[in-house]
């Protein structure tokens, strides 16, 4: 009897170092697999960061630069004032009563736009530059032709991607048509 | 070994219940993630889509505008004017109901500022897109004139793109449609309605009449009108080049020669005084070769003149010397600008109007100059103002203004 419990006891030591191993094993690959999972996810989390400034800018440029220059008649402005990388916006959208006022006093009728510090910015009438879209690194205006503007846009990730040295920077040229610079057969002030 | 068995049992258990916890958890992250990435991704694209909508609606309403009434156009197809409901009466419904409404249903409260042709409304509430997606468009007198009545032939149009939302399932069934309301300003076109078959302005005139066969055929109205720059000698010019029984055939208003001298600011058409601003003709001659064509239906530019010599249902701009052959046949306006001669050959007609000037500038003023006019015998300028209505209809409305209207800018 008192060999069987010792027979026993050796057994359960050899079998319980063969589980703590096993379970050493298991837990190193459990925590492994949520490690590398964790790097995947947050390198997602990035491009898809980067990916979502690029779907944004065509809502909120074009919401800006399309009806640029809107009652510039006899005014004293130009609609478009274009550098290399800025963009000046005026356009008369508003006034008392909801309709153009031949002012450029209200939010949003004098924009400039460029990219600094790796955002791109804006500015409305005389304030200060604020960020809108972040991680733009390049901001390229460009008139291909009367009534037409060129933007290229370059967006990098917010922070370098884990495990590996690739350049995700992401470039995309958008095309806007000034809707208030279409050619009319008549003068607008005959 | 019974108490070895279950202690390992319980540990496998446990971790394969971290493991299946652990893949759950992850696979509920990754569907959150990528369900958030796609709803902003549709978000923008529908967002987009009813912006492209809208334009679209803009641009139909360019080319309907030619061809409407105004004043019928603001009444609506029931032919009154209901007057303003609501604070956002101009749009063709307000934002908040923009926002929730099905527009696959909606139908306009009522028919003002909505086109119609022929008793029937062209766009009976609203217009599908390629995808899901509609715009609808509601017309309207611009605010310095009143709502029900237009004179000035500006309007305002404005376009309402709504896409239904994209992202629906039991979490979020109701979320709000992608809107876009966009305002344009544009102003019919209607300077070239001539008063009469041949309107002449400049400060003299050379005239040659052959035959006692042409026609110059005003019907109701004078035959020609003579626009008199001070000082000028178009009239006498024209009188004493008529002789035998040609005065005869200057018919129209019940006499004959029937002919009207009439000072420029005299023109009923407010918008012919355009025809008057040496402004106008610099534009409008730098602006022409973007809309012209060249088929038999359109608006043909010959700035070297030379002959024409077929038949042309628009509007023919021509400068320096001009012939009309014996084939041409012309249906609409013929506009002869500047230095040069007009010559109709035998046989040649032309069914609406003509207009021939010649003026430079100085400083701001228009300075007339002289300007020369053939007539062959069988030839015939008859005036038809079906004819000129429908040649109007082919100049572009000029766009004056262009804006994205958001809740806390509409009026």
């Amino acid at each position: 009897m008192k060999n069987k419990g010792v027979r026993n006891a050796g057994h359960t030591l050899v079998e319980a170092m063969i589980a703590s191993s096993i379970s050493i094993i298991v837990l190193a690959g459990f925590f492994s697999t949520i490690g590398v999972f964790q790097t995947g996810s947050s390198n997602l989390s990035l491009l898809l960061e980067r990916d979502a400034n690029l779907w944004l800018a065509p809502l909120l440029l074009s919401r800006w630069i399309i009806p640029a220059g809107n009652n510039r008649w006899n005014q004293s402005w130009s609609g478009v004032t274009i550098d290399t990388d800025r963009l000046e916006l005026k356009s008369d959208i508003d006034g008392p009563g909801g309709f153009p006022d031949s002012k450029l006093s209200s939010s949003f009728e004098a924009l400039a736009l460029r990219s600094s510090n790796s955002n791109l910015r804006v500015q409305s009438n005389r304030g200060s530059f604020q960020p809108v879209i972040k991680n733009i690194v390049e901001f390229k205006v460009d008139s291909k032709e009367s009534g037409l503007l060129s933007i290229r846009l370059k967006t990098v990730t917010d922070r370098p991607l884990s495990m590996t040295e690739e350049d995700l920077s992401v470039s995309t040229e958008l095309l806007f048509f000034l809707r208030n610079y279409r050619s009319n057969l008549f003068p607008e002030n005959p | 070994m019974h108490k070895f068995s279950t202690a390992a049992t319980g540990f496998s258990l446990l971790t394969a219940m971290m493991l299946i916890l652990f893949m759950i958890s992850s696979s509920l992250f990754l569907h959150l993630r990528i369900r958030t990435q796609w709803q902003m991704a549709a978000d923008v694209e529908s967002q987009l889509y009813s912006l492209v909508l809208a334009e679209n609606g803009i641009e139909y309403a360019r080319t309907l505008l030619p061809h409407m009434e105004l004043n019928l156009l603001l009444a609506g197809l029931d032919g009154t004017f209901s007057g303003i409901h609501s604070s956002e009466w101009r749009n063709p419904m307000s934002f908040a109901e923009a926002l929730r409404v099905d527009p696959s249903t909606w139908k306009p409260p009522h028919d003002d500022g909505l086109p119609f042709y022929d008793g029937q409304p062209l766009l009976p509430g609203r217009h599908p897109g390629a995808r899901e997606g509609y715009f609808f468009l509601k017309f309207s007198n611009n605010p310095e004139e009143s709502p029900e009545h237009d004179e000035d032939h500006i309007i305002l149009v404005r376009s309402l793109g709504i896409v239904p939302t994209l992202v629906q399932d039991f979490l979020f069934p109701h979320l709000r449609n992608s809107v876009v309301l966009l305002e344009a300003r544009f102003r019919q076109e209607r300077a070239f309605s001539l008063p009469s078959p041949l309107t002449l302005l400049g400060h003299s005139g050379s005239f040659q009449w052959e035959g006692e066969g042409f026609s110059i055929e005003g019907k109701e109205t004078f035959a020609i009108t003579l626009l008199s720059t001070s000082p000028s000698t178009l009239y006498p010019d024209l009188v004493s080049s008529l002789s035998g029984s040609q005065p005869q055939l200057i018919q129209g208003h019940g006499v004959h020669p029937s002919i009207q001298e009439v000072s420029p600011q005299d023109l009923k058409e407010p918008m012919a005084q355009h025809l008057l601003t040496p402004g106008f003709w610099n534009h409008f001659l730098l602006q022409l070769p973007k809309f012209t064509n060249d088929p038999a239906h359109g608006i043909v530019f010959l700035p070297e003149g030379g002959v024409f010599d077929r038949p042309l249902s628009g509007i023919l701009v021509a400068q320096k010397n001009l012939i009309l052959g014996n084939g041409a046949q012309i249906r609409g306006l013929l506009l002869h600008l500047g230095q040069g001669k007009l010559t109709l050959r035998e046989q040649s007609q032309v069914i609406g109007g003509i207009w021939m000037s010649n003026f430079g500038t100085m400083g701001d003023k228009l300075k007339a100059g002289p300007i020369a006019l053939q007539v062959s015998d069988s030839s015939a300028i008859l005036y038809d103002q079906a004819a000129i209505g429908a040649a109007l209809t082919l100049l572009p409305p000029t766009q004056l203004g262009w804006r994205i209207l958001f809740p806390e800018t509409v009026e």
